[in-house]
């Protein structure tokens, strides 16, 4: 096996790949979570004190087990898996940009309630395009049709309501047109 | 058996249940035709959809998806050797040489007529035991149930070779974040971090849609897969297979029961039901150099297993209410959306849900396959389709699935932190589906053992001193001892 083949190899074997760093994470997060059992199992609303449905019926049982066998697994995993080398630049790149279209997506909703349905997409559309690395028309052409087939399939499809946008009470817009944007 | 089917036809009289077949089919042939994308990502974008539908209508549809997906997913890997989902790898085996003989539309032919025997010989078996399972399955208690959800969990992690550990940790953190919100039986808050949104714990469409499409879409925005855009002549003889799999009977029968077999077990699924029907019939073949280089029963056997899972996955869903794979449990949400039980109760209640069901499947496969004998050129067009293009697409129809459904923002940040997470497991190859089965069979699973172990005064012997749930018990040890076995020696062997 050679050098380039030796780093880009699974640490689990045939299967998962720069996974180890991801399960370690998730067994610090599950340890974390499980430390804070006593707080976040409060109690129930109806009259139940600690212990008086019977052990099985207390509250921090089921997370508590779930958090257990996490925690336990994703030790394991962590610890059985081959060692890895990450290229971080990489790595940091993509995630950054996931990240970004993210953030975008979230702008996007929020944009629903002052621009509208139709516009919010084209926005998101544009932006993703973007980071998808589409140049020159396709730039345009790719939002414009996909904001064309998403009012197509909600607004006019399934006629789904959404809030009525601040634009639309500064802008006087027919009805018609203000239930399809 | 006579009523079942007479009451099925009857709600074929419905014209809505029509549209939601050919939508189904349809879109689940498109979906399945597109290299990258498959039908999971088609049942979480159209969950929403399904909830306001009838149960009859929801199931069917997603259905349509599922069984249409893999028909779809064989065009591409015949035309240009590219699966077009994970199930029809090894179609590309004996499809593509076909096609570079110049015999597209004869492989294309035998792949739809083995589905199309698959898919009628599993819906047959699903009419046959689903209600003699359900039927025993009322003589089993609390206890046994939640055994078998465990069972099925166990059985799901252990089917990823090479991957159990890491698919345990995933099974842990569907559990874990199943539980949070605030519990029914006593009302008591979990892990919401005193904030009133987590009350009603992290919904689940908007982690299935977050988890499913979103983490497909971001692997579909950064991917590179080289478009192979080499134009296959496909002309409309697409019938003759269905003549040619008659001179296989021994590979169709066979096939189809690995289908069925592997379709009933939790975990198990396609690809194994496919690797055992195509070695199978490649030993049991007077002529097995020609498997690998064209030859039709390797297309049959592949094609045949692969279309016998779906119907045979709802057996236990339908029966025991219990999902074995992904699909099943996301389909056990509209079961959930509805106040459906799916279970022994299923049978004697909705009498009508459960025979249209069967008649539904049953027509699916013809009104599939007419789909294909029609568009075939046209479909598989599709398969050249940029990724990136259908990333935006998948994006915004999740953004709008996921705020349309309460006009919270929350939803969506939901879905987009478990899109993330799913796409960084992606990346990882840590499977999904045992965090996806763990959110759904959690809380069934917690209200099974609440109840038995509440009957029984909390003593743990309940498990032991009841036989279905001991044989149950037995088979768990004896799986999880087998899968560390081999993880240590696998461990062993690298040191």
């Amino acid at each position: 096996m050679g050098e380039s083949e030796k780093k880009s190899a699974s640490p689990f074997g045939s299967e998962p790949t720069r996974g180890r760093y991801l399960l370690a994470s998730i067994c610090v997060i599950a340890i974390i979570l499980f430390a804070m059992i006593g707080h976040q199992t409060t109690p129930g609303s109806t009259g139940q004190t600690a212990m008086s449905g019977g052990w099985w019926a207390e509250p921090a049982v089921a997370p508590g087990v779930a958090l257990c066998l996490t925690i336990i697994a994703a030790a394991l995993a962590t610890w059985s898996a081959k060692s890895e080398t990450i290229d971080f630049r990489t790595a940091v790149g993509i995630y950054s940009r996931a990240f970004g279209v993210a953030g975008c997506m979230i702008a996007a909703v929020m944009l629903m309630k002052i621009l509208g349905f139709a516009l919010a997409i084209l926005i998101f559309a544009s932006a993703v395009t973007f980071i998808a690395g589409f140049r020159g028309p396709r730039l345009f052409v790719i939002p414009a049709v996909t904001t064309i087939v998403m009012v197509l399939i909600f607004r006019v499809g399934f006629a789904i309501w959404f809030p009525r946008p601040l634009l639309f009470k500064w802008i006087d817009l027919p009805i018609q047109l203000q239930s399809l944007l | 058996m006579l009523e079942t089917t007479l009451l099925g036809i009857q709600q074929l009289a419905h014209f809505d249940i029509w549209i939601v077949l050919v939508a189904g089919s349809l879109l689940g042939i498109i979906l399945g035709a597109i290299p990258g994308i498959g039908p999971g990502v088609g049942i979480a974008l159209l969950l929403p959809v399904t909830y306001a539908m009838e149960p009859l209508q929801g199931i069917t549809l997603l259905m349509g998806l599922y069984a249409a997906g893999w028909y779809g997913g064989a065009i591409p890997a015949i035309t240009i050797n590219t699966p077009g989902t994970g199930v029809n790898v090894l179609t590309t085996y004996d499809g593509f040489p076909m096609t570079k003989a110049g015999e597209p539309q004869r492989a294309l032919s035998l792949a739809y007529a083995s589905s199309f025997f698959g898919g009628i010989f599993a819906v047959v078996v699903l009419m046959v035991a689903a209600w003699p399972l359900a039927a025993l399955s009322k003589y089993l208690t609390s206890v046994d149930l939640g055994m078998a959800a465990l069972l099925a969990m166990v059985l799901v992690v252990v089917a990823h070779r090479g991957a159990e550990l890491a698919s345990f940790a995933m099974l842990g953190v569907g559990l874990f974040v199943s539980t949070i919100g605030l519990e029914t039986a006593y009302g008591s808050a979990r892990y919401t971090f005193d904030t009133t949104w987590m009350m009603a714990g992290v919904p689940l469409i908007s982690m299935i849609l977050g988890l499913f499409a979103l983490s497909q879409a971001f692997s579909l925005l950064f991917s590179d897969r080289k478009i192979d855009t080499t134009e296959t002549e496909i002309d409309r003889q697409l019938l003759s297979g269905f003549i040619e799999i008659c001179r296989y009977p021994k590979v169709l029968f066979r096939s189809a029961g690995f289908g069925v077999g592997m379709g009933v077990l939790p975990g198990v699924g396609e690809f194994l039901a496919q690797f055992f029907a195509y070695t199978t019939a490649r030993n049991g073949s007077k002529t097995p150099d020609k498997f690998g280089k064209g030859a039709p029963e390797g297309i049959i056997a592949s094609e045949t297993a692969n279309n016998a899972v779906p119907p045979a996955a709802l057996v236990p869903l339908l029966s025991l209410g219990i999902p074995g794979e992904a699909f099943t449990a996301m389909m056990l949400t509209v079961f959930i959306v509805h106040g459906v039980d799916p279970g022994p109760t299923l049978f004697a209640d909705h009498k009508e849900f459960v025979a249209g069901l069967y008649v539904s499947l049953f027509v699916m496969n013809f009104i599939i396959v007419g789909i294909l004998l029609v568009g075939t050129r046209w479909i598989a067009k599709l398969a050249t389709i940029n990724d990136k293009l259908l990333a935006v697409i998948i994006m915004c129809l999740v953004m709008v699935g996921t705020f349309s459904r309460n006009y919270r923002l929350s939803d969506t940040i939901i879905a987009i932190f478990f899109g993330l997470v799913g796409f960084a497991l992606r990346r990882a190859n840590i499977p999904l589906v045992p965090m996806i089965l763990g959110l759904v069979l959690g809380p069934i699973m917690e209200r099974y053992f609440r109840q038995g172990i509440g009957a029984a005064g909390g003593d743990l012997t309940i498990f032991v001193t009841r036989p279905v749930s001991l044989v149950f018990l037995i088979v768990i040890i004896l799986l999880i001892a087998h899968s560390i076995r081999r993880a240590i020696a696998r461990i062993a062997g690298r040191i």
